[in-house]
């Protein structure tokens, strides 16, 4: 068995070692820029982190009051920022199938149609270097992560819930960017309760 | 003779300042997002301070760090928060500018330090009813170490470190090698900073480390995103301290 996982290690590292080969046997500035050219294709990311699968269809909601992102980051973000980061999440539930209305939440008065609440937080935010980015050098993305919670109003059951970063390489990458990518997903995740 | 006793006196003479230069040894702060170890080898990190550090870091001799929890449900393994609270267990002994670190299963925070929070009995101080079942051996164990932690408050100030994970990608280190920035590993966590007795806030942070390198890709390297994380996470705390001490 120890000599399997050491054959099996050794073929790891000849492979590694091949595929480096590879890539580096042509280091001129073309090869440079195809590979840099596909990053810029690659570089921005967001990942969905589902915490509460969305089991169950929303389109019997006829109102989504959405509460503005309560901020775990403190004054890292700029006050217009967040302001667009709230106005984007708004607008993530905006037009959905069903054609709920969406209201800025928190709401006291009960209307009587069924309420979907939707909450949540801004785990994270940070600009990164856009100049480390330029060089491809160091610890430099773009990086905004979302959680947002929804809720049956009647009941208060949490129906779903998920978390969202997006994540920008790329020398052209913004936090605003990141923010269009992050509340893009979660408008994609909360769809899937309009497809049942 | 006389040659040998001055070779011994300057024998002595050089153990003792020895020991005073490793005692007073200058900490120099780590530049996470851009430093040779990680440009070889990965594993740079950032700190974001949502909370800046604030207080008085030099009368903490003790860490507790809570084990890691997650905010992304099971995206990230049980196995990674373990391996991520031994991590930061190791860094911590590591910088040696604590005299104990440990790892604790959880941390209530005592909001305000009133007698009426004195009074309010610990999980392990309440006796449990006869009619109850009884408790599995671990719980016991856990209790006999909070009980010991319990006993040593009394003396030592202790620092109670929370982490949990944000975002955390286990990446392919055979699709790194194709350097089109995929299957790059990420791990982000937040922290916040606890005076153990009164329950103060004194930071909170986000972390965030990554296995890309300009030279020697993850599946060879040493480094991971969990190393980069907890050497972030210690040279805040250190370096806090370290000018808290000055």
């Amino acid at each position: 068995m120890r000599g399997l996982l050491q054959h099996s290690h050794h073929r790891r590292v000849g492979l590694a070692g091949l595929c480096l080969a590879l890539a580096t046997s042509g280091c001129g500035w073309q090869t440079y820029a195809v590979t840099r050219s596909l990053r810029e294709v690659t570089g921005a990311k967001t990942r969905l982190h589902v915490v509460v699968p969305l089991d169950c269809s929303l389109t019997s909601y006829r109102v989504i009051e959405v509460t503005p992102l309560a901020d775990l980051i403190g004054e890292r973000i700029p006050p217009p920022m967040e302001r667009y980061l709230n106005q984007r999440v708004l607008q993530a539930f905006t037009g959905l199938p069903s054609s709920p209305a969406t209201v800025t939440g928190p709401v006291d008065a009960d209307t009587g149609a069924p309420a979907l609440v939707v909450d949540g937080f801004l785990d994270d935010y940070d600009a990164g270097s856009r100049p480390l980015r330029v060089v491809e050098l160091g610890f430099n993305h773009v990086a905004v992560t979302l959680r947002v919670r929804l809720r049956d109003k009647t009941s208060g059951q949490l129906l779903a819930a998920a978390s969202v970063t997006a994540e920008d390489d790329r020398a052209s990458g913004t936090t605003r960017a990141a923010i269009d990518h992050a509340t893009a997903r979660i408008r994609a995740f909360v769809e899937t309760g309009y497809a049942r | 003779m006389r040659v040998s006793r001055s070779v011994a006196t300057a024998l002595v003479v050089a153990v003792s300042t020895l020991h005073v230069s490793a005692q007073s040894k200058p900490y120099s702060p780590k530049n996470g997002v851009v430093n040779w170890k990680a440009v070889l080898f990965g594993g740079a990190f950032r700190v974001t301070a949502a909370i800046p550090m604030h207080g008085d870091f030099s009368r903490f001799d003790r860490v507790e760090i809570v084990e890691a929890g997650s905010l992304i449900g099971g995206d990230v393994p049980p196995t990674v928060l373990h391996r991520l609270t031994a991590q930061l267990l190791a860094e911590f002994r590591k910088s040696g500018r604590f005299a104990e670190v440990e790892a604790v299963r959880s941390y209530e925070r005592r909001r305000t330090p009133t007698a009426s929070v004195v009074e309010e009995a610990d999980a392990f101080r309440t006796p449990d009813s006869l009619d109850a079942p009884m408790r599995p051996a671990a719980d016991m164990v856990e209790m006999d170490r909070e009980r010991q932690a319990a006993s040593r408050d009394k003396t030592v100030d202790t620092l109670v470190v929370t982490d949990e994970v944000i975002d955390y990608v286990r990446g392919n280190k055979f699709t790194q090698l194709l350097l089109l920035n995929l299957g790059n590993g990420l791990m982000t966590i937040r922290l916040s900073y606890f005076d153990k007795a009164t329950g103060e806030e004194f930071g909170r942070s986000v972390v965030s480390s990554d296995t890309t390198s300009k030279v020697v890709p993850s599946l060879l390297s040493p480094r991971t995103a969990l190393v980069g994380v907890a050497e972030g996470v210690v040279d805040q705390v250190t370096r806090r301290k370290v000018a808290a001490e000055r």
